[in-house]
């Protein structure tokens, strides 16, 4: 059975951010979905409680392939993002560009099932103040992660045939996150 | 004598990840960038295995692997790709390539460290 694109990709992003930092946090995570004018707001009120150092970073990496164009960025605070590297990040923009990295991984990986085979390109972090996002696409969605110290904010913007559909082929779907294949 | 393993990442966070993991095991580390660095540290000698990110600028792992297993002498040399990626047309590219693993990250140390031992027939 086929379904819209669009609706099959905020099914799997959404699925993607839940599991990525379930991993990391070792808690089910619900990303929520808010404007980006809310996402802001969240991320000022959560850094005026969990973050002593007011430094932000962004890390944006890109996908393209049959028929999709998208971005993927990640914003959130300094001190956020290396509370969630396992020994704590030394470097808050590397880590930062790592996970929008294995985010977006996880995401084609999971539309690889729909037939979709897209090329990864490499991400992009900036490190800074007051930093947030300023696109004004449609086509874009803003989740909220909540975690136990701060808020990590993932944004999704999509180029997509509104009418383009896909269908899901159990026989492609991609290696698991965590496994191991030896050849 | 001590099992030295390449780890090959252009993430330093990464890198420094797969290192303490090994490390912590008994395992002697060094590092390289990405896969110009990495294939130039294998062919400098004395790399017993090889952990290694595809994803990377100026020389992508697989690309990496492919140029270091045309050289006989790398022939044995056990590769573990440790990537984000999970398609198949990719993991069969690395198969092809000369890679004997591929691991789809986030990763477990445990599951790294047996896999780089048992390649490695190390203890």
């Amino acid at each position: 059975m086929s379904r819209p694109a669009i609706e099959v990709i905020d099914e799997e992003f959404s699925n993607a951010i839940s599991e990525l930092f379930d991993f990391y946090c070792d808690s089910e995570i619900q990303p929520k979905i808010m404007t980006r004018r809310e996402s802001a707001e969240l991320l000022h009120c959560e850094a005026d409680a969990c973050c002593t150092n007011k430094e932000m970073v962004t890390s944006s990496i890109g996908i393209c392939g049959s028929g999709l164009r998208c971005s993927i960025g990640l914003l959130t605070h300094a001190q956020t993002i290396s509370k969630l590297c396992q020994g704590s990040a030394q470097c808050p923009t590397d880590w930062a560009g790592e996970l929008a990295n294995q985010l977006a991984g996880r995401f084609k990986n999971r539309i690889a099932a729909y037939d979709v085979s897209c090329q990864m390109g490499l991400p992009v972090s900036v490190r800074g103040l007051q930093l947030g996002f300023t696109t004004g696409c449609d086509q874009q969605t803003i989740q909220a992660v909540r975690l136990d110290f701060g808020v990590v904010i993932v944004l999704l913007h999509v180029n997509v045939d509104p009418a383009l559909s896909w269908e899901h082929h159990p026989d492609l779907v991609s290696a698991d996150e965590g496994s191991l294949h030896f050849f | 004598m001590s099992t030295n393993v390449l780890v090959v990442d252009d993430s330093a966070t990464v890198r420094q990840q797969v290192c303490a993991a090994l490390s912590q095991a008994g395992l002697t580390v060094s590092e390289a960038v990405d896969g110009v660095d990495g294939a130039a540290k294998i062919k400098s000698g004395g790399v017993d295995c090889v952990v290694c990110d595809v994803n990377m600028p100026n020389k992508n792992g697989i690309e990496m692997v492919a140029e270091v297993k045309k050289d006989v002498k790398f022939a044995k040399l056990p590769i573990i790709m440790l990537t984000t990626e999970g398609a198949k047309d990719l993991i069969a590219k690395a198969k092809a390539a000369g890679a004997c693993g591929w691991i789809v990250k986030p990763f477990k140390a445990d599951m790294l460290v047996a896999a780089v031992k048992k390649l490695t027939n190390a203890n």
